[in-house]
């Protein structure tokens, strides 16, 4: 080993360090400043930005023997206690925060700028944020927060800004009092930890470390398919360091659905099997005392193969005579295929005066949350299991990891510390199974966390698609008849695959009025990686195919793309043809709004004189409209539990079994709560997703936090606010229902000078040898669709290929806007996320045949950066109220992402002049239907 | 700083370490084995008992420059395949309370099994002398390891065996217990006797 001194936030540190030590590890494994984050490890993604010498460098590739007497900053050098450097709390106000895993990177490159440029202009902030990626905001938020840090700072010149409100003094009767409730809801509010995640405090798994911990590697097959004939581990065994290696044959024998659902479908996984079926598989796995001599320890390991044959293409994997990718299914490769139709086809096609029929092509893609897939599990002295997961549903981990293990449920624990983002991906089960295997082993906890090139092969994926769509309409534009099958491409295990089939085929009749209308799903095993939830479920595929049908359809009748939508759309408070009620379902009025706020119009005439004109940059204007439902009503019964326990001065804890991936479900729950019982948020803590601790709860998806989270909140809120009116009753000598509930407090309705604090009401409890600690729970009976318009205008460059997204217009329907700061960070996400499905992103495999992908490091997955995003984003959140939900609320986590490569798509397609059957449109696509429409 | 070279429960290690620093600075803080407890700091307590070379040592007391070749186990080495038969003894006979002095005190067991399997019950008190408990008495403690040494000291686990059963009695009497006392109800009218 060497020694070196480095010098970091100030303070000098002597550290031994062998030659291939990286800053990154430096800081996080010896010096334990884990605020700095990986998220690649391949100088990607800028998570692990630090500051050296005054310049932001991503420190995953600063080798630590060049760094002697260089002055080293991370993100804890910013923050003091509770106080927070000018742009930590800029990033709070402006709502810049969500997941928080790419915030401590993201503020020390905004920190590099503005110590050299105080003033910068938004393309210098930009490029200046070129390298840090985020996958939660789409920036928009992020750059407003470094030009509000810039603004205060020159204001303030060094003050330090930020305070925490006040908080109630013990007795409970500090703070205003008085008629005008200061209320939340409505009000923009930043995420609930949003502090903790500014400062790097916040402790995501990976952050964390347990006594006698290990680390554990899992080797991942090289092959498409296979038996595995042998395998040889002795040489890992013996490497001093290693603890345990694991193959299938110390597996359980008990097969499970990686998704964890209610029910038990098609369980096709083992924690780890003799037969592998796609690269990046699992083979197996061991725990040493650190990562680098587990990864060691995986090249030692040989094993022979035996090769199957391998298909990748869904169509080809449904043939009859395909091999079976599991020898249980009666189906072939099929899971189990869903046919949804309603009217009369035949009848539909012979009216329409036009038929447009076309194969499309959707790819998959990897959801790219910026915290990799990750666990520590400990199997401890008592046979229980804990497990900290960075999980979208630790109740459903539960479930599997008891019934792979034999548990009763009460020795089982998952708990979700925090979730560097998710977006479906972090549903299903990933490294837990076989770290828990490790640990029993062991008896110690193992932390097995991926390295982003083994989370691209190895973590679930958005479904590729083959899709067989005919559409009939009249010369009018209206839709007539609508056939669409789907060969969804399910990869080599079942995980979320039949629910994104049943509720795409669902989704599909949510959007227009057609009366002829067929979907039908066939849904196959493939020995591609397994693919799974993406926010949209199913949507943004069949949404995006309905894009490209309506501007082609529109071409053909000489209308105008949206006047086809408006003309088609379903009205509000209809039933869809499956019988579904759609509830305040608005997306005309979506689309109206959008038009005017986009200046759709002049764009089309801009458009169309740029077509005219044959100009070498040429602009495509492109719309899409798309439905979204709230919950899983109608799917699997959806409840979430909520449990809120009143302190002695009148402050409250929280508990809530719903996770929050940085989308804002947890805060929104809170707001929910201090509006009801009219306190401030500060005197609302939380304890959140843990299967110990808190109520049931279905799991973070399905656009369920608001309308289903926020529901049980409420209705939580409202017993214990009619459990503290009832009390304060006694101490007013007034009947429960003269009482309201104000600031801090209850007072007598119409008389402002008779009150009790929320403090004096919990002592009264107390005294009666009572205890406010109140359970309840929301099931969702209803599936209120939410609706988004989307307007995209694009410039192309005919010669490169390039696209360049310009002005972006998003309307939505989310019922009432609880929190408007978090829905627009939701919609601004799902517009980043929605521009690389239809322009860069899709995960491709090589073309040797083996199954590899061709896209190993994160830079191959394109993610759209901060420069590459429109400057013009315009969003908009219509008026309206859905009954059913609380305060009127209802959801958009996944609507703000479905409809964006629809519109997007048919923007490219709008300037060309020529429908694309496949996305990613990539720049050579589009040079070739250039060169072929020149000039039209 | 100089270097050492050790192992802890079975696996090697080669650290440098200061002049200052403890076996069980070494064995807490950078081994992250938080098993054995610090609960004085001067030899005095014996919570942070662990063997050494077979004998049992205080970890607060061991320098850790000089362990060049030395053989530690700590608590969490005795557990690795299952409960050892002391731990499991100590469940049993619910030798445990808070459970802080509880691995110092198996550890001290262990080594006085190791080297005299069949103590007697004055060995057993010898032997436990430097772990201070303050829950428990030690009377189960000393039950439990005389429970899997060999017969020297059956005389206390008779006797431990009558503790445990006027506590099964107390259970069957006590005012939540879910099934009532199936004894005659008394007569109906007044007083029994």
């Amino acid at each position: 080993m060497e020694q070196t001194e480095l010098i970091v936030n100030g303070e000098t540190y002597p550290i031994l360090y062998e030659k291939t030590w990286n800053l990154l590890y430096v800081l996080r494994d010896v010096l334990g400043l884990t605020g700095t984050k990986c998220g690649c490890g391949t100088n990607d993604c800028g998570a692990c930005r630090v500051i050296v010498d005054g310049e932001a460098k991503n420190s995953c590739v600063l080798m630590v023997k060049n760094l002697a007497g260089k002055r080293i900053e991370t993100i804890e050098g910013l923050s003091r206690g509770t106080e927070l450097h000018p742009i930590q709390q800029a990033f709070i106000d402006a709502g810049a925060v969500q997941c928080g895993f790419c915030t401590p990177g993201m503020i020390m490159s905004a920190k590099a700028l503005l110590d050299a440029n105080p003033d910068p202009a938004e393309e210098e902030i930009r490029a200046a944020l070129e390298p840090n990626l985020c996958r939660c905001t789409g920036y928009v938020k992020i750059v407003e927060a470094v030009r509000l840090a810039a603004e205060r700072m020159g204001a303030l010149a060094g003050e330090t800004v930020g305070q925490t409100s006040p908080c109630l003094s013990s007795d409970g009767r500090t703070g205003s009092f008085g008629p005008s409730v200061p209320g939340v809801i409505g009000e923009p509010t930043p995420v609930f930890d949003a502090r903790l995640k500014v400062s790097g405090q916040l402790q995501y798994v990976d952050d964390m470390r347990l006594p006698g911990m290990l680390h554990a590697k899992i080797l991942l097959s090289p092959k498409a398919h296979a038996t595995i004939i042998s395998i040889d581990t002795g040489a890992a065994e013996a490497l001093p360091g290693v603890r345990a290696v694991v193959t299938y044959r110390d597996a359980p024998a008990v097969r499970f659905n990686g998704n964890g659902e209610d029910w038990d479908i098609l369980e096709s996984e083992r924690v780890l099997d003799s037969r592998v079926r796609y690269v990046g598989d699992k083979v197996c796995a061991v725990a040493a005392d650190t990562e680098a001599i587990a990864a060691k320890a995986l090249k030692l390991i040989k094993v022979e193969y035996e090769d199957l044959p391998a298909y990748f293409d869904p169509e080809e994997a449904a043939k009859p005579d395909a091999v079976r990718l599991h020898d249980w299914n009666e189906n072939g490769n099929i899971l189990w295929e869903v046919d949804n139709s309603f009217g009369d086809l035949d009848e539909g096609f012979s009216r329409a005066d036009f038929t447009l029929e076309k194969r499309f092509e959707v790819p998959a893609i990897h959801h790219a949350a910026m915290e990799t897939h990750g666990c520590i599990a400990s199997f401890d002295a008592d046979g229980k299991l804990t497990v900290w997961s960075s999980s979208q549903d630790v109740f459903g981990k539960r479930r599997n990891l008891a019934k792979i293990f034999g548990l009763p449920y009460a020795k089982v624990r998952v708990l979700a510390p925090a979730l560097g983002g998710g977006f479906g991906g972090k549903i299903d089960a990933s490294t837990e199974p076989v770290a828990a295997l490790l640990s029993l082993k062991t008896g110690r906890p193992v932390k097995c966390v991926y390295t982003r090139q083994e989370d691209i092969q190895a973590s679930p994926t958005r479904h590729a698609e083959t899709i067989y769509a005919r559409a009939g309409f009249k010369n009018s534009g209206e839709l007539t008849a609508l056939d669409y099958t789907v060969y969804i491409n399910a990869g080599a295990h079942s995980g979320g695959t039949m629910s994104v089939a049943w509720a795409a085929g669902g989704k599909f009749f949510k959007l227009f009025k057609c009366p002829n209308m067929r979907n039908h799903a066939i849904p196959v095993y493939t020995n591609r990686q397994n693919a799974g939830a993406m926010r949209g479920f199913g949507s943004p595929q069949v949404f995006w195919v309905f894009a490209q049908l309506v501007r082609e359809a529109a071409e053909r009748c000489g209308r105008d793309a949206t006047e086809l939508y408006a003309l088609n759309l379903h009205d509000p408070d209809t039933i869809d043809q499956r019988g579904e009620e759609l509830g305040n379902f608005r997306a005309k009025d979506c689309l109206a709004r959008a038009k005017e706020l986009f200046g759709w119009d002049e764009a089309v005439a801009e458009a169309r004189a740029s077509r005219a004109a044959g100009a070498a940059r040429r602009i495509g204007v492109g719309c899409a409209v798309a439905p979204h439902g709230s919950s899983l009503y109608g799917v699997m019964p959806d409840t979430c539990g909520i449990t809120i326990k009143m302190n002695l001065d009148g402050s409250i804890t929280l508990f809530s079994g719903m996770s929050d991936m940085g989308n804002g479900s947890n805060t929104v729950q809170r707001m929910i709560v201090a509006e009801v019982l009219a306190l401030p948020l500060d005197n609302i803590a939380l304890v959140h997703t843990d299967t110990e601790l808190t109520g049931y709860d279905v799991g973070i998806f399905a656009s369920r936090g608001t309308y289903v989270g926020g529901g049980a909140a409420y209705q939580c809120a409202e017993k214990v606010a009619a459990e503290i009116r009832s009390l304060a009753a006694g101490l007013l000598g007034e009947k429960a229902g003269a009482l309201e509930l104000r600031a801090n407090g209850v007072g007598v309705i119409g008389d402002p000078g008779r009150w009790v604090s929320m403090g004096e009401v919990a002592h009264r409890a107390h005294e009666l040898e009572r205890d406010i600690t109140i359970g309840g729970n929301f099931g969702s009976s209803a599936v209120p669709a939410s609706a988004g318009a989307h307007l995209v205008k694009v410039e192309i460059d005919l010669e490169t290929g390039a696209v360049t997204p310009l002005v972006y217009a998003a309307v939505h329907d989310v019922g009432r806007a609880l929190n408007p700061m978090g829905l627009e960070g939701q919609v601004h996400g799902g517009i980043q996320m929605g521009l690389g499905y239809a322009l860069s992103e899709g995960l491709e495999l090589k073309d040797d045949g083996s199954g590899a992908l061709k896209n190993r490091f994160l830079r191959d997955c394109h993610l759209f950066r901060a420069t590459d995003m429109p400057r013009d984003i315009r969003v908009e959140f219509l008026d309206s109220e859905e009954h059913t939900g609380p305060f009127g609320a209802k959801s958009v986590g996944e609507c703000g992402m479905v409809p964006v490569a629809g519109a997007v798509s048919a923007a490219v397609a709008d300037a060309l002049g020529c429908t694309f059957a496949k996305i990613p449109i990539t720049e050579e696509a589009i040079r070739c239907a250039a060169s072929s429409t020149h000039g039209s | 700083m100089i270097e050492v070279s050790f192992s802890v429960n079975g696996a090697a290690h080669t650290l440098r370490v200061g002049p200052g620093e403890r076996l069980i600075d070494v064995l807490r803080g950078r081994l992250g084995l938080t098993g054995t407890k610090e609960g004085c700091g001067i030899g005095v307590c014996g919570a942070c008992t662990v063997l050494v070379d077979g004998r049992a040592e205080n970890a607060c007391l061991v320098p850790a420059a000089s362990l060049e070749g030395a053989s530690v186990v700590t608590v969490e080495g005795l557990s690795t395949d299952g409960l050892d038969p002391l731990q499991q003894a100590f469940l049993d006979h619910h030798a445990i309370q808070c459970g802080f002095c509880t691995p110092g005190l198996v550890m001290s067991a262990r080594a006085l099994l190791d080297e005299n399997p069949e103590p007697t019950e004055e060995e057993i008190r010898t032997a436990i002398r430097g772990n201070l408990c303050r829950c428990t008495g030690y009377e189960q403690a000393i039950a439990a390891i005389a429970s899997v040494a060999g017969t020297g000291a059956r005389a206390l686990l008779d006797e431990q065996a009558g503790l445990i059963r006027s506590s099964a009695r107390l259970e069957a009497g006590v005012p939540f217990a879910r099934t009532p006392p199936t004894s005659t109800p008394a007569p109906e009218g007044g007083d029994a006797r």
